[in-house]
């Protein structure tokens, strides 16, 4: 094209300044957190098989929470951590959190869960109804290590009270001591379990995963090695649904329908004007 | 919900992180970029130390003189910032890899291959139910021509090369899939800044 010749709308769109496009995304997000659009949930398959292994589990039985995740993925995950925890709590479930990720934040993302929302662990006793071990390093190696024993791998929660002086982990000493598995992860994480957990001692496991890893995940769930699957923010959208209490997952969906529908509406139209732009001139 | 200093603090640091993509690089991006850096290796120092202090210095009071080998294991992988010393810290490096390893080798063929290949033996025709077995076929065949797009023994021609052919579109659907779950975590870090910002400044419930 040469200088001065003016440009057809599709050559315009498709040099558009990003920043542009990025200042119409963020204020296209305000629209629904501000204004609720209301948009229906449908819970999926994977959701609703985690709530039956969390229905399926006997009062006092033993969960292991694992927070997987930085505090960066509490926008996405918080809403599942949250919504299940207050569904073991409800079930008297009794619950042992710990962070095998990366980063050593299960403790914030934590006190994160209980600032949104205080009621999950109301009529509920530290120590005797769920105890928070905190961060583990190690990653599989650490996942696999407490698989073998978890008091030989932690010595105190996340306090420093000895765990033999904690009334939840009595008599609980490897990955066969625990009925439920929930891990969080943006990862690897659930495929640890499955390995070192589930396929040696059979526990039930199921994951909240971001939103990357949510095919792998699929696949994984469709293969029954894990009894359900939280599908990033949706999942926990969904959870939040079918345990009756809509929570702060439910207020980003609305924000997700219409993002996700501008980004459809972008790709749209850059495809056509790349074919108007093609076919139009007659180049082939 | 009164206005208090943490939100103050917040929305300062999060517009100064998001002054990068709807602005350009700028003196108060790379404030709130330091502070969020500074923040993050001062949460994993504590995080480390407390560990430490909980789960080896207590066992090692007691006696329990085992913990003195990951101690002492520990501070050696910090030998690779030596040019003279950094062959000390392979000690560490070779037990984590082998560990690993050996680890990840355990169960993964059980996980990786045979229950995914497994889960690929579908009945193409379930009697009163076309959804699934519409859902069945798409699965069977996206895997079998999946797999023959990386089928390189031989030149890819007629039925090997349709075959081939409709494997890459199916990978490409796949993909499709993928990045719309990535959209869907991208924004649900911006909402996941957006919402509190907009709830402290009153404008969201």
């Amino acid at each position: 094209m040469n200088a001065g010749e003016k440009k057809s709308i599709w050559e315009r769109f498709e040099t558009i300044d990003p920043r542009i496009v990025r200042w119409f995304v963020v204020i296209l997000l305000c629209v629904p957190l501000v204004v609720p659009l209301g948009i229906p949930i449908r819970i999926s398959e994977p959701t609703r098989a985690v709530y039956e292994a969390v229905e399926s589990l006997p009062e006092g039985s033993i969960a292991w929470f694992d927070i997987g995740i930085d505090l960066g993925g509490i926008a996405e995950q918080g809403g599942s951590a949250i919504a299940m925890f207050r569904h073991l709590m409800r079930n008297n479930i009794k619950a042992i959190i710990v962070g095998t990720g990366q980063t050593p934040d299960c403790h914030l993302v934590w006190g994160y869960m209980l600032e949104q929302a205080p009621d999950i662990i109301r009529d509920k006793i530290y120590g005797e109804d769920y105890v928070l071990l905190g961060p583990v390093p190690g990653q599989e190696l650490s996942v696999a290590a407490l698989a073998a024993s978890i008091v030989g791998t932690v010595d105190a929660d996340f306090y420093g009270t000895p765990l033999d002086e904690i009334p939840i982990m009595e008599g609980i000493s490897d990955g066969a001591d625990i009925d439920f598995v929930w891990v969080a992860t943006a990862g690897e994480h659930h495929n640890w379990y499955i390995r070192h957990w589930g396929e040696v001692y059979g526990n039930v496991i199921t994951v909240a995963m971001t939103g990357p890893g949510v095919g792998d995940a699929v696949a994984v769930w469709q293969a029954g090695l894990i009894a359900g699957l939280q599908a990033s923010q949706r999942g926990a959208a969904e959870y939040e649904l079918i345990t009756g209490k809509p929570g702060v997952a439910i207020k980003y969906m609305d924000m997700q329908s219409t993002g996700q529908g501008f980004i459809l509406l972008v790709m749209i139209l850059g495809n056509l004007g790349y074919v108007i732009r093609k076919y139009g001139s007659g180049e082939k | 919900m009164a206005f208090q200093i943490a939100d103050a603090i917040m929305i300062v640091t999060v517009c100064g992180i998001f002054s990068l993509p709807l602005y350009k690089e700028n003196p108060y991006y790379r404030f709130a970029e330091h502070v969020f850096l500074a923040s993050m290796l001062g949460n994993y120092f504590v995080g480390a130390y407390k560990y430490l202090m909980t789960n080896v210095a207590n066992p090692l009071m007691r006696g329990e003189i085992a913990y003195l080998i990951p101690l002492i294991l520990g501070p050696l992988l910090y030998a690779s910032i030596s040019k003279k010393y950094s062959w000390i810290s392979r000690i560490s490096f070779s037990l984590i890899v082998g560990l690993a390893t050996g680890l990840s080798i355990r169960g993964g063929a059980t996980v990786n291959i045979i229950a995914n290949v497994r889960s690929t033996f579908l009945a193409l025709f379930v009697a009163g139910d076309l959804l699934t077995s519409l859902n069945n076929i798409i699965v069977v065949v996206g895997v079998v021509t999946g797999v023959a797009y990386f089928f390189m023994t031989f030149k890819q021609e007629g039925i090997t090369g349709i075959g081939s052919k409709i494997g890459r579109y199916m990978i490409m659907l796949a993909l499709g899939a993928l990045f719309g779950n990535t959209i869907m975590t991208r924004f649900a870090y911006l909402g996941g800044r957006l919402l509190p910002i907009l709830q402290a400044i009153g404008l969201a419930k």
